[in-house]
Parts: C-alpha cells; sequence; structure tokens
C-alpha cells in the first residue's frame, strides 16, 4: 500500500485543486448572491416587465356642448403607425410591404424606427396622422404586417361656424417641463392637456382616465390575450354643456370690424353667458394636430394680439359707464335728488385746470335723468365733489369694481377701483388733487376694468342689486356616475339700496336709448324695452376706447349686452351700433 | 481472471455516495427539464422529460460499463482507442455537405455521434497512460511535449469543427492532467503565456501590466538568463505581432472567430439570451417563484431553457436556497474526487479520476458562468442537470471512469515497477 502513494499527488497538489474549486465556486456564487439578493427587486421588476405588454389608451376628452346640445368641439381618431422593432426586424418581406402601403422607401422607415426607438420591446412610431386610406390598406394587410399596429390617438375637431379660441381654448401635448409635476394626476407623457378657454378650465372634467391595457406575452410577442385583473380600463372624460347659443357665437364673431373689439352677451338674471367673443381671435382648429410654425408665428407677430382674450385679460377705463356708480351714491346717501341741476357750459374750472364736456357748447341746465341721457361730464364733476373718494368708492366696492368676477374662462385679470391708500400710495400722500376724482367719475384716469367686469356691473344695475358669476358652463354629464352635474356659480346682491334709486338709474338708461338726445338711440327698437349707458374712455395711446352696456326687459330673453370697441373713437358711434346689430339678430333668429 | 470475482470486488469498492449525489442532482434535472418543457402544453409527460429519463437509464448502463471495465484492459489500449478517436474526429469533415454546416456530427441515421464527446475519455485515457507510464522526468521542461502534442490534435480538430467550448475542455483536461501530474506550475505558465499575451494585446494597459508580470514570473523561475530573455521577448513579439493579424483579416473572418466566442449569436440583439437568463436568475431570489412557477420560463423568455439554461429555470423556480443545495452536492462531487485522485492507490487511476473530474468541474464553470453572465455563451449544458441525451450518458460514463480510477484493483504495468 505505502509503495503505490508515491504514484499519486502531494498534498500541496491536491490542496492547490481544491483551492481552485474553491475559488471557482466562489465567483459563481458571489455573482448568483449578487443576482438574486443583492438586485432582487429590480430584477423581479423586470421579469414582471417581460411578461406584459403595456398599451397606454389614452382617454377620450368629454365633448362640449352648446345652450342647445349641439357640439361645438368633439373627438375624431388620428392613427399613427408603430412597430415592434424586435418584432419587425426579422422580417424584410414586412418592410416591403410597409413600403408600398404608405409609398416612403423602406430605408426611410428604418430610420425612422431607430430614431424614435426607445427599446426593443416598444413600440416605435415610424408614421402619424394617416389618412383614411393608408388606414384601411393596413387593416386589409395586417397579416402580413407582423410587429406593425395602428395606435389611434382622439384629437380635437371643432364644429364649423365658429372661430372661439378664447372661449373653447385648444388642447396641446403636455409639455417635457410640466409632466413632472402633472404626473400624480394621471397624466402621462404624450397626453393632451387644456389650453386656454373651457378646455383649460374644465380640464379636470374634460380630462377623463387614461387606461393601460396589460397583454401577456411570450418572448415571440405572441398574444395571451389581455390580463384584465392588472388592466385599468378607460374612463372617458365628462362632457360639458355650455351657455354659449352657438348661433349667436357665430354671429358675434362674425360682427366684421376692423378694429379689435370684445362682445359679451349674458342672462343677467344667472349670469349664463350666451356669446362672448374677443376679437381679433383664433381658430382652436390650427392647434388640433402639429401647429404649423407659420400659424403660430402669425398669431405671435400679429399687431392685434390675437392671443389676448380681451374680454377677460383686457384692462381699460371705462369711460361714462361708470357714471352710474356715482349718481347711486349721490341718490343714496340723499347728496342730490334726481332732479337736483347743474349747468354745463361745456367746461368745469377746477383751480387752474380746465375740465371739458365731451359737447363743447354745453349742455346748459341738466338735472340727474338729462345727464345720464346726455352723458354730460360736468354735471357728475359738480356733483362728485359733494359725494368725495370715499362713498364712491364705497359704493364702487359694493359693486365688486376692480375684483375678479370669477368667470370659469382662465386667466381673468382684475382691474383697479382707487381709493385713497392707492392714489397715495400712487401720487404719494397729498400729491393727488381732487382732479383725479373728477377723471375717475367719469371712468377715466386710473380706473381700470375688464368688459367681463362690466357685464356683471351691467347684471347688477339691470337686477337691481344683484352679483352674479358670469359664467359659460351649465352642466357636466358625469361619465362615471352617469350622472348629470349642474353647475352652480356664486351669487350675492348689495343690499340696501332703496328701489327708488334703481328706478332712477333704470329711467336714465332708458334714456339713454330712447330719450331725444340720448347717446345710444340706434339701440332704440321699437317693442323693445332696451335700456344702456354708452362710455367713451380716452386713450392716451391712440383713439378712445367704445363702450356700451345695455339690456332687456324681458321675460324671456333678460338679456345683457357689453360691447367694447378698441380705439372705436366713441360709444354711441361704434359699440352702440354693434350692440343694434346684435339686438336685431336676437329678434330675428327663431330659436330664441 | 475470474469476472466474477472482479465484479465483486468492484462492487464493494462502488462510492455510493457518488452515485447518490449524482442521481439526486438528475432527479432534480428531471424536475426541472418537466417544467421547462411542459410550457403551453397540457399533457403531463413532455417529449424531453421521456426522452432524458432514457438518457439516464443509458448512462446507468455506461456508467456500469465505465465502472467495470479494468483498468489493465483501458492502459493497455489506450493507443488504439486514441488512434481511433482521431479518426472518428476526422469523419465528419468528409461526410457533412454543406460548407456552412458544422463538423460536429457523424449521421447514422438513428443517431447521430459526435466524436467529440468519446474523445474527452480517449484523451483522459492516452494522457492518463502517459503521465502514469512515462520514464520522462516532470522536472524538466521537454516533459510536456508529447502529452502536449497528443492534445492538440485533437484540440484543432474539435476547434476547426468550430467547438471552442469543447476544445477548451481539451485543454483544461490537458492542464490539470499535467498538474496532478507533477510537472513544474511555471512551466504550465509558460504554457498558457502565449494564449493570456494574445488576449491582453487587444488593450494596451492590460498588455503592459501582462508584460510586466510575465516579467517578474520569468525572472524569478528562470535560472537561464537566454531562455529568459528568449521567452520574455517571444512573448512580446507575440503579442505585437496578434494586432496587426486581426486587423488584416477580413470583417467575416473576425466576425467567424467572434462567433466561435459567443457560438449562439443573438438573433435579436446583444445579450438578451444573457439578460434574460440573468433576470430570470435575479427574480427568483431567496425562495423562487415556486416549482413550475417561473414566469420567465414559462413565457419562454428564457433561451434554450431545458438545455443550456436549465440553471436559470432551477433558479428562478426554486431559489437561492435550491441553488446553495445545488453548489454543495457539486462541491461534495468535484472535492470528493480530487480526494479520491490524492488517495488512490496507482497513479494511472489518480489521472483518470482527474481527468474526469475536470470535464465536469469546467462544463460546471462555463455552463453556470454563461447563465449568470460571467463567460460567453458557449453553448455547454450543465452536468447531469441539463436535457441531452447524449451528455448526460457521456457525464454517467465519466463518473463511471472517475471511480473506476479509484477502485482497488491496480494495473500490472504499474505493480511490477
Amino acid at each position: 500500500m505505502a509503495q503505490s502513494h508515491e504514484n499519486t499527488l502531494t498534498p500541496v497538489q491536491y490542496y492547490i485543486l481544491i483551492g481552485i474549486t474553491i475559488i471557482l465556486f466562489g465567483i459563481l456564487l458571489y455573482r448568483i448572491y449578487d443576482l438574486q439578493i443583492r438586485r432582487y427587486s429590480d430584477l423581479s421588476s423586470e421579469a414582471v416587465e417581460n411578461m406584459y405588454r403595456k398599451y397606454n389608451i389614452p382617454a377620450p376628452r368629454g365633448i362640449i356642448y352648446d345652450r342647445y346640445n349641439r357640439p361645438l368641439v368633439y373627438n375624431q381618431s388620428n392613427y399613427d403607425l408603430e412597430v415592434y422593432p424586435f418584432e419587425i426586424k426579422q422580417s424584410e418581406h414586412t418592410w416591403d410591404v410597409l413600403s408600398d402601403i404608405l409609398d416612403i422607401p423602406a430605408e426611410t422607415l428604418k430610420k425612422r424606427m431607430e430614431k424614435n426607438m426607445n427599446g426593443y420591446y416598444r413600440p416605435s412610431k415610424i408614421a402619424s396622422s394617416l389618412d383614411f386610406r393608408t388606414v384601411s390598406l393596413i387593416q386589409e394587410y395586417q397579416l402580413e404586417l407582423s410587429g406593425v399596429i395602428l395606435t389611434s390617438r382622439p384629437t380635437r375637431k371643432y364644429a364649423p361656424g365658429i372661430r372661439a379660441g378664447h372661449l373653447l381654448g385648444y388642447t396641446a401635448e403636455i409639455d417635457k417641463n410640466s409632466i413632472e409635476l402633472l404626473r400624480n394626476q394621471g397624466y402621462r407623457p404624450g397626453d393632451y392637456v387644456g389650453v386656454k378657454g373651457v378646455e383649460k378650465s374644465y380640464e379636470k372634467e374634460l380630462k377623463g382616465t387614461n387606461g393601460t391595457r396589460y397583454v401577456r406575452i411570450n418572448a415571440y410577442g405572441m398574444d395571451f390575450g389581455e390580463d384584465f385583473s392588472k388592466s385599468i380600463p378607460v374612463v372617458p372624460g365628462n362632457d360639458l354643456y355650455l351657455t354659449i347659443n352657438k348661433d349667436l357665437q357665430s354671429y358675434v364673431e362674425s360682427l366684421a370690424d376692423t378694429l379689435p373689439f370684445s362682445v359679451t352677451v349674458l342672462d343677467y338674471t344667472n349670469g349664463e353667458i350666451l356669446a362672448m367673443t374677443s376679437q381679433p381671435g383664433f381658430d382652436p382648429a390650427i392647434f388640433s394636430g402639429t401647429v404649423e410654425t407659420e400659424d403660430w408665428l402669425a398669431l405671435l407677430n400679429d399687431p392685434c394680439k390675437p392671443l389676448i382674450n380681451r374680454t377677460v385679460q383686457g384692462l381699460y377705463p371705462p369711460g361714462s359707464i361708470f357714471k352710474l356708480i356715482c349718481a347711486v351714491a349721490a341718490l343714496e346717501d340723499r347728496v342730490i335728488s334726481p332732479s337736483h341741476q347743474y349747468y354745463c357750459s361745456g367746461s368745469y374750472r377746477l383751480g387752474r385746470r380746465v375740465y371739458k364736456c365731451w359737447k363743447k357748447a354745453g349742455h346748459g341746465t341738466l338735472d340727474l335723468y338729462g345727464a345720464i341721457e346726455n352723458s354730460c361730464n360736468v354735471y357728475f364733476y359738480n356733483l362728485i365733489q359733494d359725494v368725495g373718494l370715499e362713498r364712491w368708492h364705497r359704493y364702487g366696492s359694493a359693486f365688486r369694481i376692480g375684483t375678479l368676477t370669477g368667470i370659469d374662462i382662465p386667466e381673468e385679470k382684475a382691474g383697479i377701483l382707487p381709493d385713497r391708500r392707492y392714489l397715495d400710495a400712487k401720487y404719494e400722500r397729498n400729491g393727488w388733487t381732487v382732479g383725479l376724482l373728477l377723471n375717475m367719475v367719469i371712468g377715466q384716469g386710473d380706473v381700470l376694468v375688464t368688459p367681463i367686469d362690466m357685464a356683471r356691473y351691467t347684471c347688477l344695475l339691470a337686477t337691481r342689486g344683484k352679483i352674479i358669476t358670469p359664467h359659460v358652463g351649465r352642466a357636466i354629464y358625469d361619465k362615471k356616475e352617469e350622472t348629470l352635474r349642474m353647475l352652480s356659480f356664486p351669487e350675492d346682491s348689495v343690499q340696501g339700496i332703496h328701489p327708488r334709486v334703481w328706478d332712477v338709474i333704470h329711467e336714465g338708461m332708458r334714456r339713454v336709448v330712447a330719450g331725444k338726445n340720448g347717446t345710444a338711440k340706434v339701440v332704440n327698437i321699437p317693442h323693445l324695452d332696451v335700456y344702456g349707458k354708452t362710455g367713451t374712455a380716452q386713450n392716451p395711446h391712440g383713439d378712445a376706447h367704445g363702450w356700451f352696456i345695455g339690456f332687456v326687459k324681458d321675460k324671456q330673453f333678460p338679456y345683457a349686452i357689453v360691447v367694447f370697441v378698441e380705439n372705436g373713437k366713441s360709444g354711441s358711434g361704434s359699440a352702440a351700433p354693434m350692440a343694434r346689430k346684435i339686438f336685431d339678430y336676437f329678434w330675428k333668429v327663431s330659436t330664441f | 481472471m475470474n469476472y466474477l470475482q472482479h465484479l465483486r470486488e468492484k462492487t464493494s469498492d462502488l462510492d455510493y455516495l457518488t452515485l447518490a449525489i449524482v442521481l439526486a442532482l438528475t432527479i432534480i434535472g428531471l424536475f426541472s427539464i418537466y417544467s421547462a418543457s411542459s410550457v403551453g402544453e397540457s399533457s403531463h409527460w413532455s417529449l424531453q422529460f421521456v426522452v432524458q429519463l432514457i438518457a439516464l437509464f443509458l448512462g446507468l448502463i455506461f456508467f456500469v460499463m465505465m465502472y467495470v471495465i479494468p483498468k489493465q484492459f483501458l492502459l493497455n489500449n489506450a493507443w488504439f482507442f486514441y488512434i481511433a478517436g482521431v479518426l472518428l474526429l476526422l469523419i465528419p469533415f468528409f461526410t457533412s455537405g454543406t460548407i456552412a454546416e458544422t463538423n460536429r456530427w457523424i449521421d447514422l441515421k438513428i443517431v447521430r455521434i459526435q466524436p467529440s464527446e468519446f474523445m474527452k475519455f480517449i484523451l483522459i485515457l492516452i494522457l492518463a497512460r502517459y503521465f502514469s507510464t512515462t520514464k520522462n522526468s516532470a522536472e524538466v521542461f521537454r516533459y510536456v511535449f508529447k502529452p502536449l502534442f497528443l492534445t492538440l490534435l485533437p484540440f484543432i480538430l474539435v476547434f476547426i469543427q468550430p467547438d471552442l467550448g469543447t476544445s477548451i475542455i481539451y485543454l483544461a483536461v490537458f492542464i490539470g492532467m499535467l498538474y496532478a501530474s507533477g510537472y513544474r506550475v511555471y512551466y504550465i505558465f509558460l504554457l498558457i503565456a502565449p494564449m493570456i499575451t494574445i488576449v491582453a494585446a487587444f488593450n494596451l494597459t492590460a498588455f503592459t501590466i501582462w508584460g510586466i508580470i510575465l516579467g517578474i514570473i520569468i525572472f524569478f523561475n528562470q535560472a537561464n538568463i537566454f531562455a529568459s530573455v528568449g521567452i520574455f521577448i517571444g512573448n512580446i513579439a507575440t503579442g505585437l505581432i496578434t494586432p496587426l493579424i486581426w486587423n488584416h483579416l477580413k470583417p467575416y473572418q473576425q466576425t467567424r472567430i467572434l462567433t466561435m466566442f459567443n457560438a449562439k449569436l443573438d438573433p435579436l440583439g446583444a445579450g438578451y439570451q444573457v439578460l434574460q437568463s440573468q433576470i430570470a436568475i435575479g427574480s427568483g431570489g431567496l425562495r423562487g417563484k415556486g416549482f413550475m412557477a417561473g414566469t420567465q420560463t414559462h413565457l419562454r423568455f428564457l433561451p434554450e431553457q431545458h438545455t443550456d439554461f436549465i440553471f436559470s429555470v432551477i433558479a428562478e423556480e426554486l431559489g437561492f436556497f435550491m441553488v446553495v443545495i445545488l453548489f454543495i452536492l457539486f462541491f461534495t462531487l468535484f472535492t470528493r474526487w480530487f480526494r479520491m485522485a490524492y488517495q488512490a492507490r496507482d497513479k494511472f487511476g489518480a489521472m483518470l479520476i482527474v481527468g474526469g473530474t475536470m470535464v465536469l468541474l469546467i462544463h460546471f464553470f462555463i455552463n453556470i458562468g454563461m447563465t449568470v453572465g460571467l463567460l460567453p455563451v458557449t453553448g455547454k449544458p450543465l452536468p447531469f442537470l441539463s436535457y441531452g441525451g447524449s451528455f448526460l450518458v457521456t457525464c454517467y460514463g465519466l463518473v463511471g471512469m472517475i471511480l473506476n480510477g479509484n477502485s482497488e484493483q491496480i494495473p500490472r504495468a504499474l505493480t511490477y515497477r
């Protein structure tokens, strides 16, 4: 036995062989430990990812209807073509068929795939917004096109006849910066989000919930059917019913005018807006799909600034339509009676400055009715000095002038109703004189308002103190609950103003329309009880702006109208005639 | 020779622990193959499972054959086997029709024979004979010339088939047995050095570091200064020429060589198989997803799941616990066999054991190294566990040979020495 041992291994050789075995085992075991224990969570989620092909199904946005349930904005499918790189790479034939159908060289398509690829097993877009013919051809040849999928993306379509970009807004793909903020609200890259108008203000309702289809697949991409336990169903966006009357909206948009203007027609009893426009505007349709650079630049560079919604964002001096605040303050606080008279010589001297009336010859002796009818400045120059800044401001702020109306159109701006503190801050204490007050009482100088603010003011005058919230949303059809939800907006009222005061104001406004010297005689329509007030706001940058506010006393159609014409020179010459057209249209169209 | 007595002796020698572990591994393999192959099929007995079961039966027969065959017989006929083996390796080059086809198989219509499998046994045999009977001293360098030639002949024939994996196994067997025969480690280093030089030549940093290491090792081991300088310069020159030769190759030739290192070049893109395998293993975690519940396996994300990637299936479904158990089983086998070699009564037997163990150890390392993404995909199966009838039979034969090497019967050629 002993002799044979000299022929076998030495202990060193034995231990080296064992050592090598230990090293080899150690390397492998450490690596497996690394994979199975340390990288377990990463790799098991990768394994789950592997099992499913995820299809993101964008929720179709809610449809937007008008007052009479006519669709204003709806969806239309837009088809994109995507390919799965790992599947399509194996077949040259598929490329040839695709190339024939799309009439694009296969090489170009391959390059597009490479460019848009973000993973071998993820779809890569090679064509978008396919026409109907192409879509049907692809569906026809689907069997020969393995690894090719058509994905439909709902895009916004707009009813013909209206171009209400400011009112309706538009949708755009979420940009990379906002996606991080919106991700936890269920947004995904590539989703569309409302920009401007009701698309933005009702975004939460219109959006809906994106769905995800989880389809079990194997390594060959073979479809084993949907895993319903994992899939998230699509919930389409809720439908939005507006207070807008499509015909009227279309009409006010078409009121041909070379000057920029804003029109709001609303129900003064509840604030429902029937039509509102800011012209020049834009057609939201140009934003659906890919925006053409030229269109966008044209909008951006237009000197008339069509992207600004004048109705809710434009700040202008209100001019004479503002005088009524002083009149209400004077009457309610018994500073004067309506029959109180002042003399207008055409100008008014205060200290060393002369303040002019719009009529150079002067209006002579006028009572309050006459002052409103003629829109006499001098009468109010006198009156405001008796009323005073404090009282004037108290009534103005009771009327909510200079505050946001809360309209359901985004990006509303608040106007300015100056008080003593404001003037002190602006001109320094004792740095300003009563002269400023004379300007403000006739709606000039430091007073700034938006047309929508004036719409609320007009409603307040018409309803004798009711403060409504102008709005365009009427109801929401909830797709999940399958119920119609009526929208409500806050209402308030100015208390404590004597009915007699309103009688006087209404009488004055009636005379503006029906009186011999009324500044808005152009809207005097037989058998129609129209009340109004014009305004001409001096503009240091150019021609004066024209205003008209008015309402109709009518049980069936309790509507108020606010017209603003930028650089219209005068209210009676520009805004009132435009209002007249709208009044005419009222009684012509049968749907009213 | 009294065969009955011979058999009785053999039976009393049999290492039952080895047999038990090997059978346990095979059964684990059978279950895994069952899981891996019953994908989307409703039948309870998958074809692969049945085939593997038959292979186990044949393997056991081959095991018995390799075990009971007298060492004396193997020793006496080693040269005959060697010549026959080399001839068999040559046959596919003449028979296989197209050039594109690899020259691995001899088609006997019923079964296809892979001569390179037989060659594993034969190489061990001829080397064991040489190392145990040679009068040459292992202390001199030229001791290696004859066994090197004996190895290089089948090595080259298999390498150009092309089957890189198997040819590497031949080399590993050769080097393992060479070391166990008592050859100087420094000489073995000198044999391996040119190969490392060639690989390192593609990276300047690696080549520089390698040059320094090479210089230091030669300086401390080589007495003869001329030989030292000669070996060093020879290596460096090889390294410098390598990139030149490589760049002179045509792209398709380069691809062909690269393909040898990555035999199953991924049709889907870089590293797909290995990536999927790593995901499978990693997602198994500590406890695994449960038998028959591996998602990677059952949705066929694993490539070659019942053959080369069977380990991934086990790791995915049975987790790290099972991996550790497998490693303990294999480790026990390999160390036990090396111990047998250490304690063997005759050098021929010891050499048979070392050779057989090297084949299985390298298979184990290459296969698992591949599935965990450490080594290129060479397509070598995992001993006892992978599906593949002929490989399972080979493995059982090797075990038979190892245990035979360990048996008490000492060949005469050695005893009367």
